[in-house]
């Protein structure tokens, strides 16, 4: 597969990776249970987006009886760094530090963020 | 130059013309899309094709045989005899003679601020594909989704057709449907491929207006004609795709100008036009199911463009009937002994031969060839007591062109176009082996033979000269049914054959012994 610039996941596509996520995989049936009522997703388009998704490289499928089962390639937390990287690169001019910075301005980490925060790079920097 | 102005007032008709129709509606869209075509077609090669025409028109139907391009090549540039020798075969005008440098600057121009518009847009488009992921094929279109586009798009590069959607359209599966319907319907209609051809036509033409006109007036009949073409579906609605034409232009208009080259729902969207195509679709309207009205109106439109394109065949010089008179009369001076007549007839094939370049293109040729044979042919016309003026005939007959290959058993051929069953009666020998209508010196005997035998029977040189090429039977049978002796009588009683032959004849032989007027 031709390599492709890296992007960001459209809307759709990160609300049917959540579910997978959640699930680990799923055939395009569990997807469109596992969507709230109110969002009313046709058959057809779940599946297009699958494919897609699956040719983006984020997803695998294989077949199992009449329908495919995908799963996903990405982990969560790997795609989380990546969206934070490139809004770090793209946004923050590639440093982190601003992005916290920004953060705590915006007012939306608590002390206890933080402290989890500096737990979390602890464990790391050991 | 002329052909350059009237290429242009082709545009402006043709413009018109569709503006009109698309306006008035008495046409299916789908036909007008047709009729559309055609019209540019015309208008782009009407213009290269006048020189080839008047050619056709200038020589008898027989000469025609030998004048076609694809016997140049067959042509022979000495005859049989050696002693007499053919002149060159000619060249075909091209209309770019008649272009000055301005318009060649022009057309430049033109053609270089197509370049500039088309390039970057193919690049962007070959990026949009690059990034967009393939959905499925249908036939030959592959349908393709891109995170990047707002609104649906479908172009051609080269045999590949696509169809790019928009990666917000998969959600809403009943736009989505009627998108790709709608994007497939121009692919089926062609109009993929008409974008660049217009494109081009546009850069050639470029400071036209109405060339501009035209393009636009094409687009609108496109995406009229694909809405036209999407209703008569069943499951489609007039509600339904409306409303899915009016999301697409809301996206449309927060969004980029659409990329020159394709074709999509967004092309059409702009303000005035996607509230016609509304409308249009509201009010439903029976056309006529005859053809008909289609057919007069496409007469009409061909009929218009000939006659601006058959301007340029007459007339950047006038023979008047006093002019025609004063040719006569040094004829006369200079000895002529045939009785040439001086009516409209007459003057108007001497304006076509003189009037026209082509028409004096092809009398030069004709003269210059003439020249080798002359001293034999004037010869034999004293021998047999014919008048000096027939040396004219193989003008009209075959332009002076003697090939050097027999030409179809039925047809005629050599400079006297003798068809093969007169060469047999006047002692020529015409088999498979030999042709001796190719032997000048022999088919000329025959041709003053047949002349003078013609002439003593009707002891008239015009009904000679008319029996020549229609035949002594037919005639006798004019003088019986009419009574007159006079040949331009039996003419206009509609006894002809080639009905131009005497008046191309008489004026050639004008000519013949005036060359100065070709001057």
């Amino acid at each position: 597969m031709k390599k492709k610039p890296e992007r960001l996941l459209t809307g759709v596509e990160l609300e049917m990776m959540g579910i997978l996520w959640r699930r680990g995989s799923g055939t395009v049936n569990d997807v469109l249970e596992a969507l709230p009522p109110s969002r009313k997703l046709a058959y057809t388009s779940v599946s297009t987006i699958l494919r897609i998704l699956e040719q983006k490289g984020v997803l695998k499928s294989h077949k199992e009886g009449r329908g495919h089962v995908y799963a996903s390639v990405v982990k969560k937390s790997d795609y989380e760094s990546k969206t934070l990287r490139l809004l770090v690169d793209n946004v923050f001019d590639g440093e982190p530090t601003h992005l916290v910075a920004r953060l705590v301005e915006a007012g939306n980490l608590s002390e206890e963020d933080l402290e989890a925060m500096r737990k979390l790079l602890g464990e790391r920097g050991e | 130059m002329s052909v350059f102005w009237e290429f242009n007032l082709l545009i402006i008709i043709g413009a018109v013309l569709m503006k009109v129709l698309v306006t008035k509606r008495w046409v299916a869209f789908r036909q007008l899309l047709g009729l559309s075509r055609i019209v540019v077609a015309l208008v782009i090669l009407l213009p290269l094709a006048l020189p080839f025409f008047p050619k056709a028109s200038l020589a008898t139907p027989s000469a025609q045989i030998w004048y076609a391009p694809s016997q140049s090549a067959a042509r022979n540039p000495t005859a049989e005899e050696g002693a007499l020798t053919v002149g060159e075969s000619r060249d075909f005008a091209l209309p770019l003679g008649a272009l000055d440098w301005l318009g060649a600057l022009v057309l430049a121009f033109g053609l270089t601020v197509t370049f500039i518009r088309l390039t970057p847009a193919w690049f962007k488009l070959g990026h949009l594909r690059r990034q967009s992921y393939p959905l499925k094929r249908i036939g030959r279109v592959e349908i393709r989704v891109s995170d990047r586009l707002t609104v649906p798009l479908s172009f051609r590069a080269f045999s590949r057709a696509y169809v790019l959607l928009p990666h917000s359209l998969i959600e809403r599966v009943g736009d989505y449907r009627l998108s790709v319907s709608h994007e497939l319907q121009h692919h089926r209609q062609r109009d993929t491929i008409w974008v660049h051809a217009l494109e081009v036509f546009r850069g050639l033409t470029i400071l036209n207006p109405f060339s501009h006109l035209l393009v636009k007036v094409m687009a609108e009949i496109q995406e009229f004609a694909c809405d036209e073409t999407l209703l008569e579906r069943e499951w489609i609605s007039a509600r339904a795709y409306g409303g899915c034409l009016l999301r697409v232009a809301e996206t449309a208009r927060q969004s980029r100008p659409v990329l020159v080259g394709t074709t999509g729902m967004a092309a059409g969207a702009a303000g005035s036009l996607l509230k016609r195509r509304i409308q249009m679709m509201v009010k439903k309207r029976r056309y006529p199911k005859s053809v008909g009205l289609l057919g007069a109106i496409m007469a009409v439109a061909l009929m218009t463009t000939v006659a601006w394109a058959s301007r340029s065949l007459i007339h950047d010089r006038r023979v008047t009937r006093a002019i025609a008179q004063s040719l006569l009369d040094d004829m006369r001076r200079g000895g002529g002994e045939f009785p040439v007549t001086i009516n409209a007839e007459v003057v108007e094939q001497l304006n076509t031969f003189v009037g026209t370049p082509d028409g004096r293109e092809y009398i030069k040729g004709s003269l210059a060839r003439m020249a080798n044979y002359r001293p034999f042919v004037e010869s034999k016309l004293k021998e047999y007591g014919l008048p000096i003026e027939f040396l004219a005939l193989p003008i009209i007959e075959s332009g002076y062109q003697n090939p050097r290959q027999s030409p179809h058993p039925l047809h005629s051929a050599g400079l006297w176009q003798f068809t093969p069953g007169t060469a047999r009666n006047f002692g020529l020998r015409v088999d498979d082996e030999v042709d001796e209508r190719l032997n000048v010196e022999k088919a000329t005997d025959g041709a003053c033979r047949f002349l003078a035998t013609l002439n003593l029977r009707f002891r008239d040189w015009e009904l000679a000269t008319m029996a020549y090429n229609m035949g002594e039977r037919k005639v006798q049978r004019g003088i019986d049914e009419t009574g007159s002796r006079n040949a331009w009588v039996l003419l206009q009683k509609g006894f002809t054959g080639d009905s131009h032959y005497l008046a191309r004849m008489e004026a050639a032989a004008l000519i013949l012994r005036n060359p100065q007027i070709l001057e």
